[in-house]
């Protein structure tokens, strides 16, 4: 039993090691804001898009793919003029202007470095996504959070094996566990 | 969210008072637990000319609608469910928060961001110093190593 545990422990932390380390860094970025420069560069480009393209937005959208406007779309408005659209993804951000008359796509780009791409995949959740590597992200997100339990779980048997430890190691659970509760019951009943 | 049944209170600030000293009349008024003022960001009136004050807090929002023709406040409180309530308490972070209870868990929330990378980091160091040649561990690292750049890369 000891074994298998261990090596469970052993083989999921290392596994989820850099998901742990993107929780951990876009967590601190969250906690501490100021540390860290979020400002996206912004450009603007302009597309105009082939006859054979639909009106559509998902067809727009697909169109644009070949200048890298690729992630989930949202915020869709249609008119007679044209239609509106955003598109997103962890570290890039279009907001997307066509004109039905010149065929011309306006396309706004934000663009944010390594930090906000961590705070973005560190939201991601779910795998209802239009692109796909998003919900890849969910899937393994979703198993890394199970594994984290587990790696909990599995770290306070290893810990309750070695004697020696077993003090300091109660009264520290019995602390964490103290401040942890309490505070949750006190605001929870606020 | 579940929503009480709203409730009404006479209210008539004095005369020339700015949205924001309603605003924080209003908050001295309730004291509604946990709570903040709410920020001049959030401050406008709507269409009709009311005046809508949101207080947020990780159990629910406290509603309060000044109504100058009526001269009342329309006050409903909406509470979360409890996933709701523990979502909200794992991204509490802000430690100047009025309320004692916000500012203790987001000092604890602190020490748990640093607690889990220093976990993830020494398990590396424990792993290196202890079992660095065993086969299945390295694939391990490996594979999830991989998996986490090729997404990452495929996402950028």
């Amino acid at each position: 039993m000891y074994r298998l545990l261990r090596n469970t422990h052993l083989f999921l932390g290392l596994a989820a090691f850099l998901f742990l380390l993107m929780y951990g860094v876009s967590a601190v970025q969250m906690a501490h804001n100021h540390w860290f420069s979020m400002k996206p560069t912004v450009s603007e480009t302009r597309v105009t898009l082939a006859r054979n393209t639909s009106d559509d937005p998902r067809a727009i959208a697909r169109a644009l793919r070949s200048i890298g406007v690729r992630g989930d779309m949202g915020a869709v408005s249609v008119s007679d003029a044209g239609c509106k659209f955003e598109v997103a993804r962890p570290g890039a951000y279009y907001k997307v202007d066509y004109a039905r008359a010149t065929r011309e796509a306006k396309v706004r780009i934000q663009n944010t470095g390594f930090v906000a791409v961590l705070n973005r995949i560190h939201h991601l959740r779910g795998a209802w996504h239009d692109y796909a590597p998003l919900n890849a992200w969910g899937v393994m997100v979703g198993l890394v959070s199970a594994g984290l339990i587990l790696l909990g779980v599995t770290g306070i048997y290893l810990w309750f094996t070695i004697h020696s430890e077993r003090i300091i190691g109660v009264v520290l659970l019995a602390i964490n566990l103290g401040i942890c509760v309490t505070l949750l019951v006190l605001v929870r009943t606020a | 969210m579940e929503a009480d049944a709203p409730r009404y209170e006479r209210f008539t600030p004095p005369r020339g008072s700015t949205d924001r000293e309603i605003a924080d009349l209003v908050f001295d008024r309730f004291h509604f637990p946990l709570t903040d003022p709410v920020g001049d960001w959030a401050i406008h009136r709507d269409a009709a000319g009311n005046l809508p004050l949101e207080f947020w807090t990780v159990n629910g929002i406290h509603r309060v609608l000044y109504e100058p023709q009526q001269n009342r406040l329309r006050i409903q409180t909406s509470r979360s469910s409890l996933p709701f309530f523990l979502d909200d308490m794992h991204a509490v972070n802000d430690a100047s928060q009025r309320d004692w209870r916000m500012r203790a868990w987001a000092w604890y929330n602190h020490f748990a961001i640093w607690s889990l990378l220093a976990m993830a980091i020494s398990g590396i160091y424990l792993w290196l110093v202890s079992r660095p040649g065993y086969r299945i561990a390295q694939y391990s690292f490996a594979g999830g190593t991989a998996i986490f750049i090729l997404l990452y890369i495929a996402t950028r």
